[in-house]
């Protein structure tokens, strides 16, 4: 098949929540899986900062922080990424948050409280397709 | 909906989808929405026995599978297109309502779940992300099949010696992605040249009738194979002739007996040539 898994796997992934234990507990799901470039801030305000500078593949970012909320991360970071392409799952325990994380450019959710299989499948889908976006854009270019 | 940066959301709404469940009120209601969405090919079925058979047939770039259905659950289901797929991307979203479903149906070979009831978000979500990955899967896939590395070649040998013909055929062997084709004489070589239109030719230069030198002569003049590297092979050759022949347009002059190393260097080396010519005439063809 078309992409090989280490590559996958390489992806740059940066987990945002404000509870050190859903952190802890999504670094130790993805890095035993296999990832290995997990980044993590509990703090929403230094989002944008930090994917300016490491360009993350994936941002999986928790909709509920005190402070600065998910849907605000989420519009400041569309702004910087306005020509580009925006690939973040958003977390969340309240169904009704689902339909407003999409429309703001979340390209899926994850159910709270997190379930391994769910995380990863998403996970490995999510980075999948922004090689293979990378990739077909590189192409045509 | 969504923008996406590369994918045109009309090729995603165009994706082939298949809805497969037990219970009529749950292909109905994905059949709305879905076709609510603007989703342009969705078919579905009641009957699990026939998924395989339908997928082979449709090649379809979704499928939606509900797990547990009377005579074949969807599990059996799912084996059953991981063989018809071998090799490909097989998207196929599972729906369940059981929680220990899902991990197994992910362990089984889906990419992704939806739950039952069907939420109209997550269903809309889950369906246009996977569209998605399986056309650009499909798409990467096509592109590497036409890179240089795995594009299928094709060499022509014009020969009337069989020993030499089958020495060739078996060196030709060892290159992957090569075809071999013969010819036994001049003539039946430059139609062959005109309708296989090869990447390399080989060209016994004493050949009965028309002869090695004369053919060439008929390659260079005719536009749709003035381009193709030709090899001379021949079995007297002094210095002079050697020379004469390359000066004529031959890409180079291997001497009988064939010495193997130098045979698959000349036959890289040409093929690399006609590989160069190529991607030049098609940057030629972009205008850049």
């Amino acid at each position: 098949m078309g992409i090989d898994p280490s590559e996958v796997l390489a992806g740059k992934v940066l987990i945002v929540d404000d509870q050190a234990a859903n952190v802890l507990l999504l670094e130790r799901i993805l890095r035993r899986a296999g990832y290995v470039s997990v980044a993590s801030t509990q703090d929403p305000h230094q989002v944008v900062e930090l994917h300016q500078r490491n360009r993350y593949d994936l941002i999986l970012l928790d909709l509920q922080m005190p402070g600065r909320n998910g849907f605000q991360v989420l519009k400041s970071l569309r702004e910087v990424e306005a020509a580009d392409y925006l690939s973040v799952l958003v977390m969340t325990a309240h169904p009704g948050n689902k339909d407003e994380a999409l429309q703001s450019g979340a390209r899926d959710f994850i159910a709270k409280p997190f379930d391994a299989a769910q995380v990863l499948a998403r996970v490995y889908s999510m980075l999948e397709l922004r090689l293979l976006e990378r990739r077909t854009g590189m192409h045509t270019a | 909906m969504r923008s996406s940066a590369v994918l045109d959301p009309s090729k995603v709404l165009a994706g082939r989808i298949l809805v497969v469940d037990d219970q009529q009120a749950n292909v109905l209601l994905l059949e709305r929405m879905l076709r609510g969405a603007g989703y342009t090919s969705v078919a579905s079925t009641l009957d699990p026995l026939l998924v395989s058979e339908l997928h082979r047939k449709h090649q379809f770039d979704l499928i939606l599978l509900d797990l547990m259905m009377p005579g074949m659950d969807g599990f059996a289901v799912l084996e059953g297109l991981t063989q018809v797929e071998k090799g490909g991307y097989l998207s196929v979203l599972a729906m369940t309502s059981y929680p220990a479903h899902k991990e197994r149906a992910l362990r089984a070979g889906a990419k992704d779940f939806i739950s039952k009831p069907f939420n109209a978000v997550e269903v809309m979500t889950r369906v246009y992300n996977l569209l998605e990955l399986r056309i650009l899967h499909k798409q990467d896939r096509r592109k590497r099949r036409l890179s240089p590395q795995d594009r299928e070649r094709t060499l022509l040998y014009v020969e009337d010696n069989a020993a030499n013909l089958k020495l060739v055929e078996q060196l030709v062997a060892r290159r992957p992605h090569l075809r071999f084709l013969s010819a036994q004489d001049a003539s039946l070589g430059i139609a062959l040249a005109r309708a296989a239109q090869p990447e390399v030719i080989l060209m016994d230069i004493n050949l009965p009738g028309i002869s090695g030198h004369q053919a060439l002569k008929v390659l260079r003049q005719d536009p749709t194979t003035e381009h193709i590297p030709v090899v001379a092979l021949s079995a007297h050759a002094v210095p002079r002739d050697i020379a004469k022949a390359l000066a004529a347009g031959f890409f180079q002059y291997l001497t009988k007996p064939l010495k193997i190393d130098e045979f698959m260097d000349t036959l890289d080396t040409a093929l690399a040539f006609t590989e160069n010519d190529i991607s030049q005439r098609r940057r030629e063809d972009d205008g850049d």
